[in-house]
């Protein structure tokens, strides 16, 4: 079926393949939840009933009360009950407890959610121009000093690891020039809108979004504030990422036929570039979305523990160290609903914006 | 060409100066005040950050706010600033009391504990108010204590009231309710007037101390019904028996008595405290306390240099750097905790790779190697416990000699056994006849990741032993304090590194878990020695201080003369506060993460 | 004389040419022979004192204070004494072993799956694609995080958790070479003929597709040594006193900036590993796109 979905000659029955597709897709995603679930459950059940009780233990006091534990939670019986219990609790819409959040893993989700929202909101256009731009400027200007050198800082940049920078950024600017401090907001702002609830509604849980919608501008200012360095490690960690798939487009898209005739031709060499190589070369710059995603969310985990901003990626590397299994059956849950989503908002995407290529 | 390069050049330095600009503004607030810094710290104190504000930043997570549940010391630190308890302890004592929801202490003189110590009285203090504007009563009282035990959550602290109270270990055995239990728990507590009357089964000298614990709070009866706790009917309890963990009635409210009330608590990031403006006692200086929980030490270290911390939690490996600081004021505490280095006498020896082949042909050692006493010896001896002190805890610390810390009733400092490999050569050459000498052994030291007290002594011994002989090999290996826990229960560790504070301040607490035949430890050691399992028990049972004063010098000296285990550490913690802070008054019972709000004052 | 050889050698030597005659590809070639010199002569460049265990880094005593280059111990001795050149010179073995066997074993799995995929098509394409959608579709890091907490911590428990994970790109890498091939001229030709289906993946699939993993499993061995450094930070890697350099920078973390008056006091607790990861990953990243430039059909004959 080669259809092109968004031809405009082409009125029929667009909208019922466009249906079938979406539906066909949805289809795939409980198909990967349910892999996804059962690929996590079973590397969880490898952990014995003793360990997975010991995971409510503090103290060397309460440790004598493990079997209890076990006994308590159904650790010893088989996988497969276990399984099945999991999947009637989360369709009855119960995610299970956190013992890191202490609240019921569902209330704990949307709490952080907005944090690690509000960092990637605010990272994302930042890297996503600037890894562009630098890749485009590196892909004209094949091997020049320029290309040289951005380069090897991009492989600088994403050869440190995530959490060494976040650490340098806060040493520097909080701890020696006293700017930027850690945290999400200061605290008498936070004491500020505890005290007066009546005239702050947190209506996104995004400080800096909620800021303007209670014409706070002070709130919203401030917690740009605490945003800089965060944004900055989370820009320093993707950007290497867009600016080598952007450059290497560049320069396959500058030695197609098209670029070298029109160049032989005398056409200018800025708008060969920029008006056609650019646009051509910016399409497969959507295929890695995906890819940008997962390293924004690994970026958050670090950036989250050093910066103390409380999100899903603090929230997961915590409950992985501590052993808090429904959380992390969550969160992968939840990110193979971001990946497969994601998938198809891309397909679509691209279909739209290349007419050459058909959903099929 | 060359013009595009420019404009090119040009756009890249705007973009940047943008930026660069961009981050100004919004660092310029912060710059000014920077500025003008200097000059007001000659001026005013005003340079002080939030100053009707407590800010203590750590990195314990508080799971539940039940007092019959919680039984960690980040949850007793937020309990302790909400809810009050009968008596509490006296400024920095362990073994004197003030009264606080009671009138006077009771002893033995005022006639409040009966001459046997079957029997305890508690005058109540009257207009007390609950953070919920309800009065005090004694009907309150009674109603807590038999509440609480009447929980008794899997892992959880009540155990130590039903020992004292009806002599049993706990409401359940094997997981099943104990027949009569709870009308047990029923008879022991009852209010006459204004009069609070505990009956024991037996004397139990700790009580006391017991009744300083978070179990011992005093909650509003009429709320907690109506919060779904026990109705107060005994026929219903075994219904309240056991809540499941994070559903327990009172896990995420409260209503107490203290000068301070939960204003606001997001798990795992910050636990706000409100002055009680109705409290019956003294009012505090500061309006709000808030407990924040920051887990990178390095953030936790500038938030405090730059003042938004008034207190850090330190770990012991970072106080050279906290020494350096400026513009705090330290405070060494020691902490009634002991460390020890413990050898299993009856290892697991099934699929177990810390003991190789399990057998003493120089690939392994046998599942009994440590029940040679020259064996154990020989580790004692390999222990410098000079360097241990001088070169981990850079002296700040406390070398204990036997689980009868420095700071508990009946302490005496028993002989220890030096280091002197020499020493530690001629035990090993004596052990197993001779064999473990000629034949060598391998063996794995761990001990739990992160632990970097617990690593250096692994990598001491291990290094130490290993120098003795070529054919010792000890491999130092970390495992996680979840998987440990549960190891060395298994008997799977050879020698497990492990430690204990106290519940209450009694050697009770620490001679019975270390050294009984069925204490915490002692039954994973498998150590077990008759008379020490008499003197245990009859040192719980024995009210007079002199008996009891023999009773426990006695353990002590066996803990010498068996060489049970390797004494390791009594922590001194270092608190960290910012010099405008005082009020703090070091007890040696308080973890490390313990605050009484009531006495900080900032200014 | 060079005329009669294989033309699929004639081919490689084209291609060592052209790789030759790039700059980068020299820098990278030249800083790679340095590591593995360094790893080769580890013994002799620091004479191991733990004649059972090379990898523990010899420390005197168990001072917190990081200590500044000496005589005795060149690049200081960071938190905990241990001696931070023998760290980094056995921290060489140790990145070699990290980016190896992840690499060596992703690759096997993934190229395997993927030939098995492309080549029979159809419903094993589709069980073992799908297969790859639900793995692909956990970020790496967190996959790697379960695995290391379910099998217990340790450095080679992140090694076997990353080759469990890093497998699934190179299947689709792989597949997407494939399926061109499989409808070629000679594949069919061979078909024909009778070869063995087994024959035919491992002589004509195989070397003709190998190309864009060998680019992308080039790029990945430096980028390991960072996940497992990332591990170590989280407290789930190596332990404290392995030479291993992602180990030495988490655990060094606390000494970016030394005291107020003197900030620079540690640097070298932090700057010495770091470099050697910098460096270590710049080799590869350069070699790889060195290996892409020139394996690439299009750009090969400009």
């Amino acid at each position: 079926m080669r259809i092109n979905l968004f031809n405009p000659c082409f009125n029929g029955n667009i909208g019922v393949i466009l249906q079938a597709y979406i539906i066909r897709r949805l289809i795939f995603l409980i198909f990967v939840l349910f892999g996804v679930s059962i690929l996590i459950f079973g590397i969880l059940s490898t952990f014995s009933p003793e360990r997975r009780a010991a995971a409510f233990v503090t103290t060397p006091q309460q440790a004598k009360n493990i079997p209890e534990l076990i006994e308590r939670y159904g650790f010893n019986d088989p996988v497969y009950l276990q399984y099945i219990r999991w999947v009637k609790e989360i369709s009855s819409g119960n995610m299970g407890w956190s013992i890191v959040a202490a609240r019921p893993v569902f209330d704990a989700f949307w709490h952080y959610f907005p944090i690690t929202l509000e960092l990637n909101l605010f990272a994302t256009p930042i890297f996503i121009i600037l890894g562009i731009w630098l890749g485009t400027q590196a892909g004209i200007k094949k091997d020049s000093a320029f290309d040289h050198i951005t380069r090897i800082v991009a492989i600088i940049g994403w050869s440190l690891p995530t959490f060494l920078f976040a650490l340098i950024l806060l040493m520097v600017f909080y701890g020696y020039f006293n700017l930027f401090s850690p945290e999400i907001l200061s605290h008498d702002l936070v004491t500020f809108i505890r005290n007066n609830p009546d005239s702050y509604t947190a209506y996104t849980g995004m400080y800096t979004i909620d800021g303007i919608l209670n014409g706070r501008f002070d709130i919203t200012l401030d917690a740009l504030k605490h945003l800089v360095l965060p944004v900055a490690t989370q820009v320093i960690v993707v950007v290497a990422l867009v600016m080598r798939v952007m450059r290497s487009n560049m320069i396959e898209e500058t030695s197609k036929d098209y670029v070298i005739t029109a160049k032989a031709k005398g056409a200018d060499k800025k708008t060969i570039y920029i008006k056609h190589a650019r646009r051509n070369a910016l399409i497969p710059v959507i295929t890695i979305a995906g890819e940008m995603a997962a390293f924004a969310m690994e970026g958050s985990i670090a950036v989250e523990i050093v910066f103390n901003r409380q999100g899903l990626g603090w929230w997961l590397a915590e409950s992985a160290i501590q052993l808090d299994i429904p959380v992390v059956m969550c969160m992968c849950l939840f990110m193979g609903a971001v990946f497969v989503v994601t998938n198809l908002v891309i397909d679509l995407l691209y279909a739209y914006i290349d007419p050459r290529i058909r959903l099929s | 060409m060359k013009k595009m390069k420019n404009v090119q050049w040009f756009k890249f330095i705007l973009i940047v100066s943008s930026v660069l600009i961009f981050s100004g503004l919004l660092g310029c607030t912060d710059k000014s005040e920077e500025k003008t810094k200097p000059e007001e710290k000659t001026a005013v104190k005003k340079t002080i950050k939030n100053p009707d504000t407590f800010i203590y930043v750590d990195y314990g997570t508080v799971r539940t706010l039940d007092p019959a549940v919680c039984y960690d010391v980040v949850g007793r630190q937020k309990l302790k600033n909400i809810y009050e308890t009968l008596i509490y302890f006296d400024g920095s004592s362990t073994d004197k009391f003030v009264p606080v929801l009671a009138t006077t202490v009771p002893t033995i003189e005022n006639g409040g504990i009966s001459p046997d110590g079957k029997t305890y009285k508690f005058q109540i203090r009257k207009n007390v108010k609950f953070h919920n504007g309800a009065v005090m009563t004694p009907e309150d009282v009674v109603y807590s204590f038999k509440r609480n035990m009447i929980c008794d959550s899997a892992g959880g602290p009540m155990w130590m009231l039903i020992e004292a109270l009806t002599g049993e270990g706990g409401t359940r055995d094997d997981g099943k309710i104990i027949p009569g239990i709870f009308d047990k728990i029923d008879r022991a507590v009852e209010a006459k007037g204004d009069e609070i009357i505990f009956h024991l089964p037996a004397a139990y000298p700790p009580f006391l101390s017991i009744m300083t614990y978070t179990t011992s709070v005093v909650l509003n009866k009429k709320w907690c019904i109506e919060n779904n706790c026990w109705d107060g009917n005994i026929a219903n309890a075994a219904k309240y028996n056991r809540p499941a963990p994070g559903y327990e009635p009172l896990q995420k409210i409260e209503n107490g008595t203290a000068p301070y009330f939960m204003k606001s608590w997001v798990p795992s990031k910050e636990f706000v405290f409100e002055r009680f403006d109705s409290y019956w006692g003294p009012k505090p200086q500061l309006k709000y306390a808030v407990f924040k929980y920051v887990k990178e030490w390095s953030t936790r270290k500038l938030m405090l240099q730059n003042g938004d911390a008034d207190r850090a939690m330190v770990d012991l490996n970072y106080v050279p750097e906290v020494r350096q600081m400026s513009g705090l004021t330290l405070y060494e505490v020691p902490q009634l905790d002991y460390s020890a280095a413990l050898f299993c006498q009856k290892i697991n020896s099934i699929g177990n790779p810390n003991i190789g082949s399990g057998k003493l042909d120089g690939e392994g050692i046998p599942p009994d190697f440590f029940a040679d006493i020259n064996v154990r010896k020989a580790f004692l001896h390999a222990m410098d416990r000079k360097t241990y002190k001088n070169d981990v805890f850079n002296g700040l610390v406390v070398m204990p000699t036997s689980p009868n810390v420095e700071g508990l009733p009946y302490h005496k400092d028993v002989p220890v056994y030096a280091f002197d490999l020499e020493k530690s050569k001629e035990f090993m050459k004596k052990a197993w006849d001779g064999k473990a000498w000629e034949k060598g052994f391998k063996m794995i030291i761990t001990h739990n990741t992160g632990n970097e007290m617990r690593q250096a002594a692994a990598h001491m011994l291990a290094e130490n032993i290993a120098s003795l002989n070529p054919k010792f090999q000890i491999e130092v290996r970390n495992v996680d304090w979840k998987d440990y826990t549960v190891k060395y229960r298994q008997f799977e560790f050879p020698i497990f590194i492990i430690g204990w504070s106290a519940d209450y301040a009694d050697p009770h607490n620490f001679m019975y878990t270390f050294m009984h035949s069925k204490g915490v430890y002692g039954s994973f050691m498998a150590y077990k020695n008759e008379e020490v399992d008499k003197l245990c028990s009859a040192g719980i049972k024995t009210v007079d201080p002199l008996k009891r004063q023999e009773i426990y010098s006695k353990l002590q000296d066996l803990w010498y003369i068996d060489a049970i285990g390797i004494p390791l550490y009594q922590s001194i913690d270092l608190r960290a506060y910012k010099n405008y802070i005082s009020g703090f008054v070091p007890n040696a019972i308080d973890s490390p993460a313990m605050e009484h709000l009531a006495h900080i004052r900032k200014q | 004389m060079p005329e009669n050889k294989h033309p699929r050698l004639k081919e490689l030597k084209f291609t060592l040419s052209k790789i030759l005659r790039n700059p980068s590809a020299i820098i990278g070639f030249s800083l790679l022979f340095f590591f593995v010199g360094v790893a080769a002569f580890a013994p002799y460049l620091a004479p191991p004192k733990n004649i059972h265990n090379n990898y523990l880094v010899p420390h005197e005593g168990f001072s917190p204070t990081p200590k500044p280059p000496s005589a005795k111990h060149i690049f200081g001795t960071t938190s905990g004494q241990y001696d931070i050149y023998y760290g980094v010179i056995w921290g060489t073995r140790t990145a070699f072993k990290i980016g190896g066997i992840v690499i060596g074993l992703a690759t096997l799995i993934g190229v395997t799956l993927g030939i098995i995929a492309g080549y029979y098509g159809g419903v094993v394409d589709e069980i073992i694609m799908r297969g790859v959608d639900i793995v692909f579709a956990i970020p790496l890091l967190i996959l790697v995080m379960a695995i290391v907490v379910a099998f217990g911590t340790g450095l080679d428990k992140v090694i076997i958790a990353l080759a469990l994970v890093k497998w699934r790109s190179y299947v689709r890498v792989m597949r997407s070479g494939i399926l061109t091939l499989r409808d070629s001229d000679f594949v069919q030709a061979a078909k024909i003929m009778g070869v063995s289906d087994f024959k035919i993946m491992i002589r004509h699939i195989l070397p003709n597709s190998i190309y864009p993993v060998i680019v992308v499993g080039t790029m990945d061995m430096g980028s390991m040594v960072i996940t497992a450094s990332f591990m170590s930070f989280l407290g789930l890697g190596a332990p404290r006193g392995y030479a291993d350099w992602g180990q030495m920078v988490a655990s060094a973390r606390n000494y970016i900036v030394g005291p107020a008056h003197d900030p620079l006091k540690f640097w070298y607790t932090v700057v010495i590993p770091g470099l050697c990861i910098i460096l270590f990953v710049l080799s590869w990243n350069l070699i790889g796109d060195a290996l892409r430039d020139a394996f690439d059909p299009k750009q090969r004959r400009r």
